[in-house]
């Protein structure tokens, strides 16, 4: 592969699945700081990855591959790097308390389930946030490597602890 | 609200909607910074050979110069440290995962690598002190030797050399040992918690 057609690959992918990468990373890292830092690590792998992209998955699979590899060793706080490649408009972090008041909006809602992911263990966070996506049993267990009988029954308690928690019932 | 409600909430929201991001720029901070690390992991493994090979070249230039043969021995034992660490970094870096590789396994190798880091810290006596200590011992022993006739002072001095290499000696093992328990063991459990996790049975709750 030469570098022209590794640059145009991680061109598209930053283009169409940036967002799919913001979303790991703020569902495993708590601050802007850390969020920044899991950023550079992902979009540096996924650059030394694309040398092992052969297209036998689909793209999106293969970059919450990456994504979540990253995620799952990353260690909070190992390098702090000089500059940030993200520039919030507003500050992810607003200091609420969870799950105090009944949401009110949908972005409300958004950071609640952000917040309440990052309070699951690593592995049900990140079948967590690929359902939240929408990916199908299969490819989530494609993604981690397991079983899709295991990622049902993970589904199961998931889908129960989140609506517990935003419905704040027994 | 129904978990289905929270996903379409979820799937609705525009997640990347509070960054400004420039592609080029962006592009452009990846591609340097995986340069930097590129250089950073090559400039550390010659500045450990160079730091070996100048270590071995002070003791040889100075046993040549003062006739103090012994000081081979530190030299020798340098150059085993070092030849010893260069290896073993090399090593590990063919052993390395890729991302073709399943989580499963890229988890494993996370924790092979923590372990063996955890490995190197806790034998640190065996292959970073020990081969230092013959040399040491043997030429402050013969310095003092030669030096009998010269008085206590001189004695003293040579007995205060001894003292300090032992207690530098003391406390690298002590902050090796620390940072095993400090960093690396808990490391080492969160990956094989993940582990686990990864593999636990189908029907686990």
């Amino acid at each position: 592969m030469t570098a022209d057609e590794q640059e145009a690959i991680f061109q598209r992918w930053i283009a169409n699945h940036l967002g799919l990468m913001i979303k790991v990373v703020r569902s495993f890292a708590p601050v802007m700081t850390d969020q920044d830092d899991l950023l550079q690590d992902v979009l540096i792998n996924l650059w030394s990855s694309i040398a092992n992209f052969h297209g036998n998955s689909k793209e999106t699979t293969w970059i919450y591959r990456v994504s979540l590899q990253t995620a799952l060793v990353w260690k909070r706080g190992e390098r702090r790097r000089n500059k940030q490649l993200l520039n919030y408009m507003n500050h992810i972090e607003k200091n609420t308390t969870l799950f105090d008041d009944a949401p009110t909006r949908d972005e409300d809602v958004v950071e609640q389930l952000y917040a309440a992911i990052r309070q699951l263990p690593k592995l049900e966070a990140s079948i967590a946030l690929m359902h939240l996506d929408g990916l199908s049993y299969r490819d989530i267990a494609d993604v981690l490597g397991i079983t899709e009988n295991l990622v049902g029954v993970k589904l199961t308690r998931i889908r129960k602890e989140l609506s517990k928690r935003f419905n704040g019932s027994n | 609200m129904t978990f289905d409600d929270l996903q379409s909430k979820w799937q609705s929201h525009n997640h990347d909607v509070t960054l400004i991001v420039d592609t080029n720029d962006l592009m452009n901070e990846v591609r340097q910074k995986h340069r930097v690390f590129e250089r950073q992991l090559l400039c550390r493994d010659l500045s450990e050979i160079l730091a070996a090979l100048l270590i071995t070249f002070f003791f040889a230039t100075i046993a040549v110069l003062t006739g103090q043969w012994t000081l081979l021995l530190c030299a020798a034992g340098s150059l085993f440290v070092g030849l010893f660490f260069i290896t073993d970094r090399l090593k590990q870096r063919r052993r390395r995962s890729s991302f073709a590789d399943s989580l499963p396994r890229s988890v494993d190798a996370a924790i092979e690598e923590v372990k063996h880091q955890i490995w190197l810290l806790r034998n640190i006596m065996w292959w970073y002190l020990l081969p230092l200590v013959p040399g040491i011992v043997l030429f402050l022993g013969s310095s003092s030797w030669q030096s009998r006739a010269n008085g206590f002072a001189e004695q003293f001095v040579i007995a205060a050399v001894g003292v300090i290499c032992a207690v530098a000696f003391w406390l690298v093992y002590k902050i090796n040992h620390r940072e095993i328990k400090k960093t690396l063991d808990p490391r080492r459990q969160e990956l094989e918690a993940l582990r686990s996790a990864l593999t636990s049975s189908d029907t686990d709750s």
